[in-house]
Order: structure tokens, then sequence, then C-alpha cells
């Protein structure tokens, strides 16, 4: 065995985990080699230090501190851990309701200078500016399939769609799939990139991320600012049953009913709910 | 029913009494990594008391057959952010903070995962979530680096 591969076997072979002429060769190597044995000598002396003195204890009062801190902490999955999640996301909504209110501003004052340009027909001065206002409850009657949607897009004929039949139980103990009951998934790890792990798993499964009202999200790293998303993963109904295995795997707790405004679908899709949190 | 699975049920119905005992298991594994991650003792211990806030609030609807050490681990990892340059006082300590400061963060993981808190090849992959051969290359490659970097700054 030459130099370059035995090099590339030191680890396994400080492990003993190398087949027994495996090793036979690696030492052989060593021993010619000057360069080789240093790497080794080193490699064994950093691992000496790093399983002697790399491991510590938790600091004194580490576990008291912790579970006070836990104390604090509303009981997981109650309407306080509920209420506290939505606060995160207040900024956000903040700037829609701010938004919707001077758009709101600006409609009353054009409806008050209507007014006084024709004072006896005050309803034909109706302000444009209410469909806007409603669209977001017309998104939220939107259903989980086409099958039971109204977009306007469906017709009788197409909203007939081969869906798969939820089954009684997966042999991956994820939960079944049901195809008439969209799920949310609360994914809590993954780190700042966690949007661009759904976004390949939405490419690959053939889907697409999207808000509530039905536009592209473009992916984008997580920080302490946003360190929330609430995201819907759209895939054909031929994916989802896949789809819904990955996210429950991905992430790691059981799905949960998803209730609410979900964007509009066209035949044949699936919606999934995704809440990924840094 | 091993350990890791009884802990997750009695978390699952027993409340923040059971998590007493999840916290008591693994906190020095979880401060072990934060600490060699980060480098930094006191950023260490803040992260390792948010990795346990965030467990006890995922646990509920956490599958029980999940091994709970690799995943603590993997929350740790998850919010680890850069290291800070070690301190050079010149103590062991300092020098093993010193060269796993200077690996790239996924060698750094990996070889924190099988040469400090000793866990197999098979654990760093699942816990790092990539595949067997990737792991191994990370830590060869990681120890690697390490040595030389070691023998550069305390000589053989």
């Amino acid at each position: 065995m030459n130099s370059f591969f035995a090099r590339n076997r030191l680890s396994a072979y400080l492990d003993h985990s190398l087949p027994r002429d495996e090793a036979e060769a690696v030492a052989e190597a060593v021993a010619r080699d000057i360069a080789l044995s240093a790497d080794l000598r080193a490699m064994k002396k950093a691992l000496t230090l790093l399983q002697d003195k790399g491991r510590v204890p938790a600091p004194t009062g580490f576990q008291a501190r912790t579970m006070a801190a836990v104390a604090q902490q509303p009981v997981p999955g109650s309407q306080v851990a509920w209420i506290q999640r939505r606060l995160r996301r207040i900024p956000t909504e903040l700037i829609a309701v701010v938004g919707a209110a001077i758009i709101l501003l600006i409609g009353l004052s054009g409806r008050e200078d209507a007014t006084k340009s024709s004072p006896g027909t005050p309803q034909a001065t109706a302000p444009t500016i209410e469909p806007e206002a409603q669209e977001p409850v017309q998104v939220t009657v939107s259903a989980e399939t086409e099958a039971q949607t109204d977009t306007p897009t469906a017709t009788p004929s197409t909203a007939v769609v081969s869906t798969p039949k939820p089954k009684a139980q997966d042999k991956d103990g994820s939960p079944p799939f049901d195809p008439n009951q969209p799920m949310g998934f609360r994914i809590l790890h993954g780190g700042d990139q966690v949007l661009y792990g759904i976004a390949t798993l939405a490419d690959e499964v053939g889907g697409r991320v999207v808000d509530v009202h039905g536009k592209l999200i473009t992916p984008h790293p997580l920080d302490d600012v946003t360190s929330f998303k609430q995201l819907y993963l759209v895939t054909p109904a031929s994916s989802a049953e896949t789809t819904h295995k990955r996210l429950h795997k991905r992430s790691g707790m059981a799905p949960y009913p998803l209730e609410g405004p979900k964007p509009p679908l066209t035949p044949g899709e699936v919606v999934f709910l995704v809440e990924a949190q840094m | 029913m091993s350990a890791s699975q009884e802990l997750i049920r009695g978390c699952q119905t027993g409340g923040q009494g059971a998590f007493s005992g999840v916290v008591e298991a693994h906190k020095d594994a979880v401060y072990t990594l934060c600490l060699r991650a980060l480098g930094d003792a006191e950023r260490a211990e803040d992260l390792a008391e948010k990795v346990f806030l965030a467990a006890h609030q995922a646990i509920i609807r956490l599958d029980p057959e999940t091994n709970l050490l690799h995943w603590l681990l993997s929350l740790a990892i998850e919010r680890v952010t850069e290291p800070r340059a070690a301190s050079t006082s010149g103590d062991e300590i300092a020098v093993v903070n010193t060269v796993l400061s200077e690996l790239e963060p996924p060698f750094r993981m990996a070889v924190i995962l099988r040469d400090v808190l000793l866990l197999d090849e098979s654990a760093v992959a699942e816990i790092l979530d990539i595949p067997l051969g990737t792991a191994r290359s990370r830590i060869h490659r990681g120890r690697l680096t390490m040595a030389r970097s070691l023998v550069e700054k305390v000589g053989e």
C-alpha cells in the first residue's frame, strides 16, 4: 500500500476498524514513510488530548438554572404557547395592519372628496379600495384539494382528482396520510437554512412553496429578527404521500390538522402547512 | 423500553418534573458539545440552556423511538454559530479549543461527536444527517487537520 492510500486509512487504523490485512499494510507503510509516521503520531496525540480533556461537566447550578427557565415557559401545546408563537409574528402582521390602515384612510379621504363633489349620492361613491381589503377573506375559503375548491379555474370535470386513499398505518411509523385532511408540520430545528431545505424538498417532489395567497416564496436564511416562518408546500397529489412522510421525518413531531386559511390550489394539488423556526 | 424512551414518554405524560430527568441525563454532553463548538464557556452555557428550552417545547410531540441524546445534540448543532477565536493561554483545554475552532464547521462537528463525545460513526452520521461514508470522511479529514495544527502549536 502506498503512502497516499495509507494516509487515508490512518483514522480507521487508529479506530481498529480496518480488516487485518489492510491494517498490516498501513503499519508497513507507516514504518517506511517518515511523514506518514509523523501524521500518525500527531493524530494519536490529538485524539488522546480530545478524549482525555475534551469532555467537561456542565457548570455547577446549570440544571437548576435551566429548570427555572423551563418553569417560566408555558406548558408545551397549551394555548399560551400557541399565543406566544403567534406573538413572534407580530412585526410582519403589524406592518400588514398599518398598510391596510393607510389604504383605508386613503380610501376614506377619497370618499370624502367625492361626497363633497356630489353630496346627494353617497352610495354612488363606493370606495374602490374595498375589494382589495376583502381579498384575504376570499383566500381563506380556499380548500385543501381541488376536489373541494371552488376557485374560478375549477370545472366539474376536473374537480374529481384521483388522490391516494388514507392508510390506517404506515410502515415507517409516520402518521397515516389522508389526502382530504391537510396537515401542518412544525420544524423546530434546521438552523437558519431551514427554508432552503423546504424549498429543496418542494423541488424534489415537483411542488412549490407559497404564502397564503399562493404567491411563491423565495427562501432566505432565518435570523434573530425573523426566526419564524409560516409557509405552504403545495404538491401534486401523486407525490403528496411522499411529501407527508418526508415532512414528518424532517419535523420529528406529530403533525396537526390544518385549519384556517390555505392558498388557492389548482386541480390535483394538495397543500401542507410548514411552521419553521430557527 | 430503553432509558431514552422512558424519558420521552415521561415528559409526554409527566410534565416538567420528568423533563428534569432529561436535563440531568444529558446536560454534560450537550454542554460539552456547545463548549467545544463555540470555544467560550459563557456562550456555551447560554446555548445549552436554549437547547433544553427548545427541547422542552418540542418533546411533547417527539417520536418516543427517537434517540434522545442524538436529538438533543442535533438541536444544539443547528444553533451553533461561528466559534469565537479561542484564547492562547497555552493550557491543554485552551489548546483543544483552539485546534477545534480552526476546523471548518462540518469537520469540527464530526470530530467533537466522534472524539470528544465518543459516539460511533453511525451516530455521527445520524446526528449530522449525512451518509455514513461522508461522516467517516469528515472525521478523518478533521482529525488529520487538527493533528497537524496541534503539532504546529505544541510540537511533537
